[in-house]
């Protein structure tokens, strides 16, 4: 029957659907053809757990080889005094295979050998040359595992294992080709965007050496003299600041490879917040590579070419600025006035864009930066259709809060998802479910974005991140690609209040109720 | 074999996939010539029309030109983009053009003068603000208006006297409006809707007044703002509980009791600004449709439900009973106006009047007017009209919507943006006026969806005719037609207001004469009947 039918776009949400960022078509290039060609001979993906097993136990015997040839490299550098290198090279090996049998040994010995003083050039020539040797040997190891993984739909190992080789030897060309370096000015590796970047500009630094942003070759000569470029001439660097600070509508504008900073705050802030979010960038595709379709995904994954548009950021210099923001450009939405930053969507001028503003406080900007961005990603990078699921308000804020528990290694710097057990919202989670021993994961799972709101948003924004932990970590991550694949479901518009369950096959929902609960009362302790 | 081949081919790819190196694209920063940029601005692309309007440069000179043509003859969207850009320019010899051309001695277009007092506030440069505080003086109410809306974003305590001496003569309701609640926001005070009472305070107060930067300092006057919620100064919030549903509501104003209504899908904070004057002799309760999931056991069509008419009737039935009134009125628009019709029949005796903007008189009207819609959009070439006009349309059985159903049919992929000129479309052909910036202002909070509904058969004829009517129209309306407003005037022996500068929303174009029209009918046939 055909019926009139009064609905808003997408179902009764006010949830405009964004205009997919659209990736290039895979058409303009034969390798490239030939990639969607190779995976389109793939219909779904169909894990082969045996292979994956055996994939895992390759790997662990490649790490083991590696150990094997530089324990004799540790011995030799204790031998010749070379202190610091041998305490290096036990490191490696601690990393890679926390288990090695002879560790403590090799850290007893690095640590109580007596460094020679000065370091004797043959001996540390000797070593190098050694370690080339091992290094290139398990680099080759990685790339092969890495093609493997590849040729199984493994893309996140794949690109996990191609990282692993660059750590070991920074110079493989082709793990530099496929993580997207090519060679730049002075044979240094160098991204396709710096690359293409570096034929007219320069990263500028200020006379601290406080990096500024891509300035035109052209004009370095005036950002010496310390002017900067304004309304189509030239004026001191003090009247740009001020002129600019005072409108909202003028801003510095830094651009990286995958982001665009607006700010009142500064060009420099601006620059150091851009590669805080292209470190970040890289580790979502990684994530949530399930999210995407896997040519879309694997094209994010891998970076093959560059966005057509890039995301936008909004970096106000007070929460003042935000506030008026709100108000001249977002009616004055309440919701905005008492969030620490928003992503937005809709049909305005004002859209795809993320707001978050500058405090005092650091950590926590970057947090809502995050936050934010996440959101920013995930509607950007694939066709949003969300507004036509409903319920399930705590996946688009749960995923964008869980965010906020990721860290970085000390040691290696690298991220890791997840980290930050004592996260505030998840320990107000903890205490609420050990308070609430009736709580209903079915009846949470069901709200929609105005109860969430409107009713304990901040319980439903600790429970929503905790939730996503619970998915992503539990049992070793044994729930985490069919919740990624939920997640698309309801960016898709195909979630409904109690998709969730059927998506989490293995379990039911009393089971996964339970599941959660318990998760939730040992994670920390 | 294929094993073999897909792995050689993989690793191929994966080594070499990084060698691709297309150009980075910045839309934003490109400049434009000005065939491309007339191609954009005159297609049936809104998307597209706004990207090129972001690529001007207000810095120079032909570009800025092209900026001031835009806001004087663009669309309300056109428009706000055409400011934003306007807003940066640095070039002195710009913004001298753009003061001077804030007064009609140098500027006779209202519409550009309105578009550069919106320019010269987004500019927040106090040095400017005298200029801005002029143009509340403009001939043109729509220019006044903006200035006191404007004056509204970067508090400044020079605004509040220059508001409060437009405010003593305005005549045009609607600017009165603004200026007062600009007033509420940068003082964070609620004196009423009588500037005498504001100006007599101001006299008071302003020495030693200071605008509260923050929320703390705003809470300070809280016990103000709770006395003039008493008063009926301040809207005053509430819910009640009816049929398993909650109704969220916010009243103001003292005198007939009356139930505010808007379209479908339209939020209750697009009613407000424009009622102000109707509150001096009505207590408004504005009111959204609560969500359609909240109600219970909906007859459906596949995965729609029809529009729970009865439900909602029931529901204010309840609310009545919270005012304690054994009667109220009851202002609805469009599909809205068949809970008021259905109301009526069902209460009589509790039904002070119908106040009904825009009604449809049936089920088979509405049919017309989408018929209409598509044909409109088809002859006129405007693409986004007609595809909008097909997404009212649903194939139940499918839950495919026409539009959905043509991109399908006929491979047409959708176009960048399409969902967002979609939406912009829908609430665009409410107004008359489709370039006033008042657009760009309501488009952020007009939206209160409560979720996809199937209109369900409905006839006005099977409604009881015993209440007094008032039935008011827009002559530009796409979405109502004269004649069914008529029948549903004629049915109820109503009191008919045609508007002829409106569309949809005549309270908004044309206040004046829509509070004028509700107050002689109020006057009339209800203050005396109703009691509490």
């Amino acid at each position: 029957m055909r019926a009139e039918r009064a609905a808003g776009r997408n179902g009764g949400a006010r949830v405009a659907p964004i205009g997919r960022i659209m990736l290039p078509r895979a058409a303009s290039s034969a390798l490239a053809v030939a990639l969607v060609a190779t995976l389109a001979l793939a219909d779904e993906p169909k894990r082969d757990l045996k292979r994956e097993e055996q994939l895992r136990k390759d790997s662990v015997k490649v790490q083991s080889e590696h150990s094997r040839d530089l324990e004799p490299i540790v011995r030799f550098a204790a031998e010749k005094g070379l202190k610091a290198r041998a305490a290096d090279l036990v490191a490696t090996i601690e990393k890679i295979t926390p288990e090695w049998k002879t560790l403590d040994e090799l850290k007893k010995l690095a640590e109580s050998c007596q460094a020679a003083s000065p370091e004797p050039a043959d001996a540390a020539k000797e070593l190098d040359k050694k370690l080339r040797y091992a290094q290139e040997n398990y680099a080759n190891h990685l790339m092969k595992l890495a093609r493997d993984c590849g040729q199984n739909q493994l893309f996140t190992r794949a690109y996990d294992l191609i990282g692993d080789v660059l750590d070991a030897w920074p110079d493989h060309g082709e793990a530099r080709k496929i993580r997207g370096y090519v060679r730049g000015p002075g044979n240094r590796w160098v991204s396709k965007n710096e690359a293409k970047l570096l034929n007219d500009n320069v990263l500028y630094k200020d006379k601290k050496g406080v990096v500024l942003g891509w300035v035109p070759k052209k004009d370095v000569a005036r950002w010496d003299k310390g002017e900067r470029p304004f309304a189509g001439g030239w004026l001191p660097e003090a009247d740009e600041i001020e002129k600019i600070r005072t409108n909202e509508y003028r801003f510095w504008s830094v651009e990286s490879e995958h982001f665009e900073i607006r700010t009142h705050v500064s060009r420099a802030e601006a620059w150091k917040f851009s590669q805080l979010l292209e470190d970040y960038y890289s580790q979502f595709f990684r994530t949530f590579l399930s999210f995407f379709d896997l040519e879309s995904g694997v094209k994010l994954l891998f970076d093959t070419q560059p966005l057509k548009k890039k995301h936008l950021v909004y970096y106000y210099a007070s929460r003042n600025d935000y506030l008026n923001h709100v108000k001249a450009e977002h009616g004055n939405d309440k919701l905005l006035l008492d969030s620490a930053g928003f992503y937005t969507q809709g049909a305005g001028q004002c859209t795809r864009m993320s707001h978050f503003y500058q405090t005092d406080n650091q950590d926590e900007v970057l947090s809502t930066t995050y936050h934010e961005v996440t959101h920013q990603l995930f509607a950007e990078t694939k066709e949003d259709k969300s507004g036509a699921s409903s319920g399930n308000n705590w996946v688009p804020e749960g995923i964008a809060s869980y965010i906020e528990t990721w860290g970085k290694d000390p040691k290696t710097k690298k991220w890791v998802p997840g980290m930050n057990v004592k996260h505030e919202r998840l320990l107000a989670a903890k205490q609420h479910l050990a308070s609430n021993p009736g709580w209903s994961l079915a009846r949470f799972v069901a709200i929609d974005h105005k109860e969430f709101h409107e009713s304990a948003r901040g319980l439903n924004y600790s429970l929503s991140e905790a939730l996503c932990h619970f998915f992503m970590h539990h049992d070793n991550e044994r729930y985490k690609e069919d919740f990624v694949r939920f997640i698309a479901a309801y960016y898709g518009g195909k979630a409904k209040e109690n998709s969730l369950f059927s998506h989490i096959q293995e379990s039911g929902e009393a089971a996964l109720e339970t599941q959660f609960k318990d998760y939730m009362a040992k994670l920390g302790e | 074999m294929i094993e073999q081949r897909r792995g050689f081919v993989r690793s191929l790819v994966l080594a070499a996939a990084a060698a691709c190196l297309p150009a980075v694209l910045l839309a934003d920063d490109k400049p434009i010539t000005a065939s491309e940029f007339k191609k954009a601005f005159e297609g049936p692309d809104s998307h597209q029309g706004g990207l090129a309007i972001k690529r001007l440069n207000p810095d120079q000179g032909t570009d800025y030109d092209l900026l001031k043509m835009v806001i004087d003859k663009g669309s309300w969207y056109y428009r706000g983009i055409a400011v934003s850009v306007l807003a940066k320019t640095g070039n002195p010899q710009n913004v001298k053009d753009m003061v001077d051309r804030l007064t009609d001695r140098t500027e006779a277009k209202p519409l550009v003068r309105q578009g550069m007092a919106m320019a010269i506030a987004k500019m927040n440069d106090r040095k400017l603000y005298p200029e801005l505080m002029k143009v509340l003086n403009d001939k043109d109410n729509r220019v006044r208006r903006q200035a006191a809306f404007s004056l509204r974003i970067h508090k400044d305590k020079g605004s509040i006297e220059a508001l409060i001496k437009r405010w003593k003569e305005e005549k045009d309701p609607r600017v009165a409006n603004y200026i007062r609640e600009t007033l509420e926001d940068i003082t964070k005070h609620f004196k009423g809707p009588n500037p005498q009472d504001w100006d007599t305070w101001w006299l008071k107060v302003k020495d030693g007044f200071k605008i509260a930067e923050t929320d703390e300092e705003a809470e300070a006057y809280a016990e103000e703002a709770k006395q003039a919620e008493e008063e009926g100064n301040k809207l005053a919030d509430g819910t009640t509980h009816a049929k398993d549903v909650d109704l969220a509501f916010r009243s103001r104003g003292l005198g007939t009791p009356v139930i505010v209504l808007p379209h479908y899908g339209h939020s209750k904070d697009v009613m407000i600004p424009f009622f102000i004057e109707i509150e001096k002799f009505a207590r408004c309760s504005y009111m959204d449709i609560p969500k359609i999931k909240d109600f219970k056991n909906l007859a459906k069509e596949g995965k729609t439900p029809y529009f729970p008419i009865d439900q909602l009737v029931d529901a204010f039935e309840a609310f009545r009973k919270t005012t304690k009134y054994d009667r109220i009125a009851i202002v609805a628009c469009g599909l809205d106006s068949w809970i008021a019709m259905r109301y009526a029949s069902k209460y009589p005796r509790n039904t002070a009047a119908l106040i009904l903007v825009c009604p449809y008189s049936s089920l088979a009207e509405v049919h017309k007017t989408t018929a209409n819609l598509v044909k409109a959009g088809e002859e006129t070439g405007d693409r986004e009209l007609q595809h909008y006009a097909l997404t009212r349309t649903v194939d139940t059985k499918t839950d495919e919507d026409d539009h959905d159903k043509l991109h399908r049919v006929q491979s047409i992929p959708k176009w960048e943006g399409e969902d967002e000129a979609l939406t912009r479309k829908h609430y665009t052909i409410f107004f008359g006026d489709q370039k006033d910036s008042l657009l760009e202002q309501l488009f952020e909070i007009y939206e209160n969806h409560p979720g996809s509904i199937l209109y369900p058969e409905f006839k006005v004829e099977n409604e009881a005719a015993n209440v007094p009517v008032l039935v008011a129209y827009g002559l530009k309306s796409l979405l109502s037609s004269p004649s069914d407003c008529e029948a549903v005037a004629k049915h109820y022996g109503a009191i008919v207001v045609p508007f002829k500068e409106s569309a949809d929303l005549p309270f908004v174009e044309e206040p004046e004469k829509f509070s004028q029209s509700m107050r002689t009918f109020l006057a009339k046939y209800v203050d005396k009947k109703v009691k509490k």
